[in-house]
């Protein structure tokens, strides 16, 4: 990434990693309002009605009010049609953009369903009505419902059938927004082969899109830009022109983000011709929107704003007056872009200190982040601050670690203006988005000895990192080139894998020869041999696990509710020759962290004490808040202790003090890492022949839930 | 290790192996013959997928997820579960990969033991040991 010349930190920072995936999430959310597959939208039982549900798409309000009329005159015995009203004025409401009514409709329409006899009327609507309210979930926890009544759904359809398909399109969906990306790629796989083999043109238009949103969403870009062109390419073939703005418009971003500025441009300028052409004025207005977002990273402020304007033009014309804050806030970055912070204010106070019910929800978090780049550059730090704590509170979880990282940095800046650190800190920024961009096409055409060789080269850039640290406040972002040096080890741990199976095969076979049964010395061998590979297998898996990119899904914990689940691995972990004592503070802690991880670490601590302690004797594990906002948890041994030189190099991957082949030396790498990347910290203090203390400091979870 | 002979329990079923890692393909096709089954080994997925559409019947797809060629293994599973519904099917990989569908998967490395109960575990009941 770029950054423009001037050197506050958090602008730049912002213009580096947030702006990219702030204003594409808001645009790509807008888009994705569009209606998803024309076959989900199974027709109403009763023929007359269809004329109406047919007009929805093109005129909600009308229809709206329609239906509300012939709800008033209906009979109450009428139950499917009621029903069927209800159908279509959720519709209509998710189009307008009310969830509220549409869940109230929703529910109004499940009532009247209950009463009918007809099962396959009853799970037509019903399914009609959890896609409409998938389609308009905003909250976690709306989405979290849309996914279960999705897959509750599922089996009630064909496999190979349309609508299963579009089910799995929204459940794509669906699942990204949950930060689910693995789920939501293998929803789209299959879509995709569904509506190839129905040879459904539309259908696999949409499940390339949100294959395209879901792969971008995961960094995976030359995939994303792959599907992209797929549903740019269907929809041209099959000339579905909304489609292929659509299209246009991801590859757009996508391109954006590969920092391919021209060609992002010319998709934008078909798809907005494609957009005129419809007489889709909205969607000409979000083109560009999303011009002017190209326009400001190429530094071409001047003509960023102009299309801006002219979004402004449309949205106003198109009667989509809620819409004109998305171009306020691009503004508001222009004129920060400008070195004029009060200009960016005057933008975003008025829209901050509206009806906030008003402005679009997914909007938010851009309208924070802003005004705290703003405030940040006017020396308001506390502002600042308090902005970016509210932008983080709406952010959804995938983006959570990235704003966690800005908020780290800002407060850092909030204690002391390191200016010297923040260049550095950028090209750290820059090289690691680079090395992430390549690795897609290096992981595949790597072998095992260039991989070796490189890896010993990064390894290096390692080793000349964590040497850095300790003077600098750079962790954080450098983290990511962590996670590319783990990537390539799972590269290199899966070729290794390959060679193992190999050797258990062939000792295997081997083994059972005739001529080597009753050969005392010849089993030896081999048992050993085969021993020595099972020991490989379990660095292999190491490695592996160091190298997958841990998504983390955090959450409340109560810690006496977690420790009462691992008890039972904590004891056969401790062993017989030690105790485990837990205490889990009173009023018991709550901690904000992913459940898997967490006691991943946990049982590593407890393996470390326990080999820190041959003899046997006793682990204190005790939770604690000391503040409101952050938790403790304490790992204590009366173990053998470190030496201040061995505790300066405890959390650097592949160091260990153990005999060669009873420990790998990732675990407290990864502990660390984990920390790190759920916003805490790792504090290890240990005296020789008195025990070893770690301490995970993470923020804490709320009680209510 | 392995259990049973070819001699003593003699097992028919056929198992079409796909893998592309070819010292691997070689070692996996002696163990499984070794153990009585018919093997049919191809490099890839386009190379299983040309002997099935060439008429070949197989009880079993046993194939690696990261090949290269048009089909991977996944995709290959896929094609397989739609065109030849009665085939049972294994998957097997070396990376952390999460997206595998429903197929049953075999992580590399495993032992000759595990590879077998593996693909006992995946064949249809009636062909497990049906000997004639």
């Amino acid at each position: 990434m770029t950054c423009p010349r001037r050197n506050s930190a958090v602008r730049c920072l912002a213009m580096s990693t947030e702006r990219l995936f702030a204003a594409l999430a808001l645009l790509l959310t807008a888009l994705l309002a569009a209606p998803a597959c024309a076959a989900c939208k199974i027709p109403l039982p009763t023929i007359s009605l269809r004329a109406l549900d047919d007009r929805t798409d093109a005129d909600p309000a009308a229809v709206d009010a329609e239906v509300s009329r012939r709800l008033a005159a209906l009979a109450d015995t009428d139950s499917l049609q009621a029903a069927e009203l209800y159908v279509v004025q959720a519709e209509a409401a998710s189009l307008m953009n009310n969830p509220s009514k549409v869940h109230a409709a929703a529910a109004a329409s499940r009532a009247r369903l209950r009463r009918l006899s007809d099962a396959a009327i009853r799970d037509a609507l019903e399914f009609r009505l959890v896609l409409i309210e998938a389609d308009s979930s905003v909250s976690d926890t709306e989405f979290t419902t849309a996914l279960a009544d999705l897959t509750r759904l599922e089996p009630t359809m064909p496999a190979d059938s349309l609508q299963h398909a579009c089910l799995l399109i929204m459940r794509s969906g669906v699942n990204r927004r949950l930060g689910k990306n693995d789920d939501s790629v293998s929803d789209g796989l299959l879509a995709h082969q569904i509506t190839t083999a129905a040879n459904a043109p539309s259908a696999t238009a949409d499940a390339a899109f949100e294959l395209a949103y879901t792969y971008w969403r995961a960094g995976l870009l030359l995939d994303a830009i792959n599907m992209a062109d797929e549903v740019i390419d269907y929809s041209r073939s099959a000339k579905l022109p909304g489609e292929l703005a659509r299209g246009l418009q991801v590859k757009a971003w996508i391109l954006t983000r590969m920092q391919r500025y021209a060609e992002a441009l010319a998709a934008i300028a078909e798809a907005r011709q494609l957009d005129i052409g419809l007489s889709n004025t909205a969607d000409a207005a979000y083109a560009d929107l999303g011009r002017c977002d190209v326009l400001l990273k190429m530094d071409r402020l001047d003509e960023a704003e102009g299309s801006c304007v002219e979004a402004e033009h449309e949205w106003t014309a198109a009667g989509r007056l809620d819409q004109l804050p998305r171009a306020e806030v691009v503004r508001a970055d222009i004129a920060l872009a400008r070195g004029d912070p009060r200009a960016a204010l005057a933008r975003l106070n008025p829209i901050l200190s509206a009806d906030l019910g008003k402005v679009p929800a997914s909007l938010l978090p851009d309208l924070y982040h802003s005004r705290s780049r703003a405030f940040s550059e006017l020396g308001r730090y506390r502002e600042a601050l308090a902005d970016l704590n509210a932008e983080e509170r709406l952010n959804e979880s995938g983006d959570r670690d990235r704003r966690n990282i800005a908020a780290a940095i800002l407060k850092g800046n909030f204690e002391a203006e390191a200016a010297a650190n923040n260049i550095r800190l950028l090209r750290a920024a820059a090289d690691s988005e680079r090395l992430l961009a390549d690795r897609q096409t290096l992981i595949r055409n790597i072998t095992v000895i260039v991989a070796a060789l490189l890896s010993a080269a990064i390894l290096l850039l390692w080793w000349n990192w964590r040497r850095r640290k300790e003077s600098e406040r750079l962790r954080e972002v450098l983290q990511e080139r962590s996670a590319f040096v783990g990537r390539l080890t799972a590269g290199i741990a899966h070729e290794f894998n390959n060679q193992l199976t190999v050797m258990q095969q062939g000792l295997g076979m081997l083994a059972n020869r005739p001529s080597i049964a009753g050969d005392p010395v010849a089993e030896l061998l081999i048992g050993e041999m085969q021993r020595a590979n099972r020991a490989s297998s379990e660095i292999t898996a190491q490695l592996q696990s160091f190298g997958r990119q841990q998504s983390l899904n955090p959450q409340n914990i109560s810690l006496q509710e977690l420790f009462a689940r691992i008890a039972p691995t904590i004891a056969m972990v401790a062993g017989d020759k030690v105790r485990v004592e837990v205490d889990s503070g009173s009023p018991p802690a709550v901690v904000w962290a992913d459940e898997r991880q967490l006691s991943a670490a946990l049982i590593n601590l407890i393996a470390n004490a326990r080999d820190a302690m041959p003899a046997g004797g006793t682990v204190k594990i005790r939770a604690d808040m000391p503040q409101a906002s952050r938790t403790t948890i304490a790992v204590n041994d009366q173990g053998t202790g470190m030496t201040p030189e061995v505790l300066s190099k405890a959390t650097e991957p592949f160091f260990t003090t153990k005999s060669l082949g009873s420990g790998s030396g990732l675990g407290l790498s990864m502990v660390d890492g984990f920390v790190t990347q759920s916003c805490g910290s790792m504090r290890v203090e240990s005296v020789i022949g008195h025990g070893t203390t770690v301490t995970l400091e993470l923020p804490a979870g709320s009680k209510a839930s | 290790m392995t259990g049973s002979s070819s001699a003593s329990r003699p097992e028919r079923a056929h198992i079409l192996l796909a893998e592309d890692h070819t010292m691997l393909r070689g070692f996996l096709e002696m163990s499984l013959t070794a153990e009585g089954f018919r093997v049919t080994a191809v490099k890839n997925g386009d190379e299983a997928h040309a002997v099935l559409e060439n008429g070949m019947q197989a009880d079993l797809l046993f194939s690696d997820i990261r090949m290269a060629g048009a089909l991977d293994g996944l995709q290959l599973a896929c094609w397989v579960r739609k065109h030849r519904p009665a085939m049972a099917i294994l998957l097997q990989t070396g990376f952390t990969e999460l997206l595998t569908g429903d197929f049953p998967v075999l992580r590399k490395p495993y032992s000759p033991a595990e590879l077998i109960d593996a693909i006992r575990a995946a064949l249809p009941k009636p062909s497990v040991g049906c000997a004639r």
